[in-house]
């Protein structure tokens, strides 16, 4: 593998540790009990450093040293962690990625602000030596250790277990908790040692084994274990096998040779706990130096264009069994075996398709975190006490749409934070709120979408401000009138700001538009919703995937178009009683009471005049952004996975249609964006 | 690793991957759990994990037994004694 290569591996691997070290450091924040998440936060920094030497990028690797020592204080005493060294903590992380990025580039100026943060981390380093001086134990302190270790064990009673040339030896490990990460393991070292003697007894120190809930498998929380281990080999050779430890993980002494001979009589069978084997032939286990994360997380990185490239053959899959499940030549010879091998081979189909689509996939909750650092950073620029929550992390969204997403959310929730939230606490008072902030994150799917909502809860969005400025602007005409979605949807157009005072973080009036375009991009839309001061909810939402739909086949006008069965709620024919005309207003079906107009589907897409009685047809109800319709067809064919296809350049226009498909037997079929149906039904009327 | 009853059956050469199912598998069902006992030899152990679990485990409900770790001294056919600190 060749150096760029490499160091392409090395910045994706860096990039996503130091992401991480953000939210790691937001979390701990919130939850200062939480050593392990201090303990991740180092090992995340310890992995950094010996990368960045290993590439020669000395400056970062040296500023991450001292990062690594400020963490490695922390981490091992009880000193309280305040919000303001959180502030360092945060400062170093902008640090590391902007030094990452001159490293990359070659660069040789530093960041300004390099300099001032190191001098804040060894500030903290030198209160780190304060402390160390008053407590650094005496000589004598340590004998009396040594003396109570001595007393624990009944040392002469070991002794008398050897026989002559043996040696007592007393190793005692204090592994670090990363032990597992770095592809070691206590049980390791005990069979390298039975390779070289056997091991007479072994003390375990478990007091500081957190519960369930806190505990994880891969992280030692063994304090120390003595370990008394009898050999005839020289010291040297035994200290071998600690050569991958760090020398302060492990002690290692001699405590006595004996000069007893050994008892001609003595049974094999009687020789207790693995002495040496007689096979000295035996392949020994030698650890591996460095990390070894396989041995730990069965992950594998993918190159996402692999993985689009396997999802567009799977796409193909799927065609070619469709085509095989409906070709009449086959269905003709009506042969068991056939029938049934085309069903599993169907069934499999679907089941790969699945996995595969799920390899997409991926929580929307690191995306949620990351927002953890823009409140924090917004909220202390405009000096206002904000807490986030967050709901719905789980939530999972395509890869391809949640790589796009931070920038929106990034935006909105500065805006919440500059404009939404009350500037001052006795404002929030007055309004009977409560004096901190409340921004809501939160995902969850919607009529086979994933709709994000950020919601602020504060004084909400002046809608007179808002037309005023629109009409200063020429943006609306004077005396339009205007619904208030379209009013809040103006503050989504270029250049649009209603802040008096342009701030650091927000007003510029370039936030929102990026937000609308970058969310269209994705296939999306923003919703706005404001309550006069209450508060005010942005909704972006996004299709469940860009890539395959599960599919309604409908047929009209000998025309076959595809339904999204997510926003299909049901489909019948009514009887002739439940339908009405209202003059004016068009057709409706009384659907159990509720009155849902009804779109003549050939109609809308002017494929046909013709006006079949609607109590013959069939109807297809929707749910849709715009409420609850029915689209009016001449027959439901089934039900069918689709692989989507981009529309062609002169199709891509029409925004009834969202793609197209390839069916089972060849033919391409349209697939409708319902969200356009109710909407271009609406504009026609 | 298997569950006969309430009472959970594991094996002393548990990797690491195990242990971390195992942890999975017990943090949901603990309540349903009595007791931890081991099948196969005892000759050694694969990772030290596992015992942090089982302490990890005894910790949360101290009313489950695990005779392994219950006594304060346990030996391994390769290891030696094994003296448990808490």
């Amino acid at each position: 593998m060749d150096i760029n290569k490499l160091k392409e591996i090395f910045v994706e691997e860096a990039t996503e540790i130091i992401e991480k070290l953000d939210v790691d450091i937001i979390n701990f924040e919130e939850d200062p009990e939480d050593k392990e998440l201090l303990n991740e936060l180092f090992r995340g920094v310890h992995t950094l450093k010996g990368s960045a030497n290993s590439f020669g990028f000395s400056r970062l690797g040296e500023f991450v040293h001292h990062f690594e020592d400020a963490l490695d204080y922390y981490r091992s005493s009880d000193e309280q962690i305040t919000s303001n060294i959180i502030d360092v903590f945060l400062e170093s992380v902008d640090i590391i990625k902007e030094v990452m990025e001159v490293e990359i580039e070659g660069n040789p100026d530093l960041p300004h602000q390099y300099n001032q943060c190191l001098e804040e981390i060894k500030t903290l380093l030198q209160k780190k030596d304060t402390q160390e001086e008053k407590s650094s134990p005496t000589q004598s302190d340590l004998d009396n250790e040594g003396t109570n270790n001595t007393d624990e064990v009944n040392i002469e009673h070991l002794k008398k277990e050897l026989i002559e040339d043996e040696s007592l030896f007393r190793i005692t490990l204090n592994l670090d908790d990363d032990v597992y990460f770095r592809g070691f393991d206590h049980s390791k070292l005990f069979k390298l040692l039975t390779k070289e003697g056997y091991i007479l007894e072994s003390h375990w120190d478990m007091s500081n084994i957190p519960d369930i809930k806190k505990f994880n498998p891969e992280t030692s929380y063994i304090t120390s274990i003595v370990i008394y281990f009898v050999s005839k080999e020289d010291e040297a050779s035994i200290k071998e096998i600690f050569e991958y430890l760090d020398d302060t993980e492990y002690i290692f002494e001699k405590i006595y040779t004996s000069t007893k001979e050994a008892p001609i009589t003595i049974d094999k069978a009687d020789i207790k706990f693995g002495r040496r084997e007689e096979d000295k032939e035996a392949t020994a286990v030698t650890p591996k130096k460095g990390r070894r994360k396989s041995d730990i997380h069965s992950y594998v990185k993918i190159d996402t264009n692999k993985l689009d490239e396997l999802f567009d053959s799977i796409g193909e899959l799927v065609i070619a069994q469709n085509f095989l499940a409906e070709n009449k030549d086959i269905q003709i010879m009506k042969n068991e075996n056939i029938t049934k091998t085309i069903n599993i081979l169907s069934k499999t189909t679907r089941l790969i398709q699945n996995r595969v689509m799920s390899l997409r996939m991926v929580p929307i909750n690191d995306t949620f975190e990351k927002m953890k650092r823009v409140v924090r950073d917004a909220s202390k620029k405009v000096n206002k006490e904000i807490s986030l929550v967050v709901e719905g992390a789980e939530t999972e969204i395509d890869k391809t749409m949640i790589d796009s997403l931070s920038d929106p959310l990034i935006h909105i929730i500065r805006n919440s934070i500059d404009h939404g939230i009350e500037d001052n606490t006795q404002d929030r008072e007055k309004a009977r709120k409560s004096p901190i902030g409340q921004v809501t994150l939160r995902a969850y799917h919607k009529g086979g979408k994933i709709a994000i909502e950020i919601n602020d809860d504060g004084r909400g969005i002046n809608k007179d401000k808002v037309l005023e400025k629109a009409k200063e602007r020429g943006l609306v005409a004077e005396g339009a009138e205007l619904s208030d979605s379209q009013i809040f949807g103006l503050i989504m157009q270029p250049g649009f700001s209603t802040a008096d005072q342009i701030s650091d973080i927000s007003g510029r009036g370039v936030g929102l538009d990026v937000v609308r375009t970058s969310i269209e991009k994705l296939k999306g839309k923003v919703e706005i919703s404001s309550s006069t001061g209450k508060g005010s909810t942005f909704t972006i939402l996004l299709p469940l995937t860009l890539a395959i739909i599960d599919g309604m086949l409908v047929k009209s006008e000998n025309d076959t178009y595809i339904i999204p069965t997510l926003s299909v709620i049901e489909s019948f024919i009514p009887q002739k009683k439940i339908v009405h005309t209202v003059k004016d207003k068009g057709e409706f079906v009384d659907l159990r009471g509720e009155m849902i107009p009804i779109v003549r589907l050939n109609e809308l897409l002017e494929s046909s005049e013709n006006r079949p009685n609607i109590w013959e047809s069939t109807l297809v109800c929707i749910e849709s952004e715009n409420g609850k319709f029915a689209i009016l067809i001449d027959d439901l064919i089934g039900r069918q996975q689709v692989v989507i296809k981009p529309l062609g350049y002169t199709l891509s226009g029409i925004k009834e249609f969202s793609g197209s498909a390839v069916m089972g037997n060849g033919e391409i079929a349209l697939i409708l964006n319902v969200e356009s149906l109710w909407g271009s039904k609406e504009g026609k009327n | 690793m298997t569950i006969d009853g309430d009472v959970l059956e594991i094996e002393l050469d548990m990797e690491l991957d195990d242990v971390c199912e195992l942890k999975e598998f017990v943090a949901t069902r603990l309540k349903y759990i009595e007791e931890i006992i081991f099948v196969g030899g005892d000759e050694e152990f694969a990772t030290s994990s596992l015992f942090s679990l089982l302490f990890s485990i005894k910790k949360t409900k101290p009313s489950i037994k695990i005779p392994l770790i219950d006594e304060e001294l346990f030996t391994f056919k390769n290891f030696g004694k094994v003296y448990w600190k808490t």
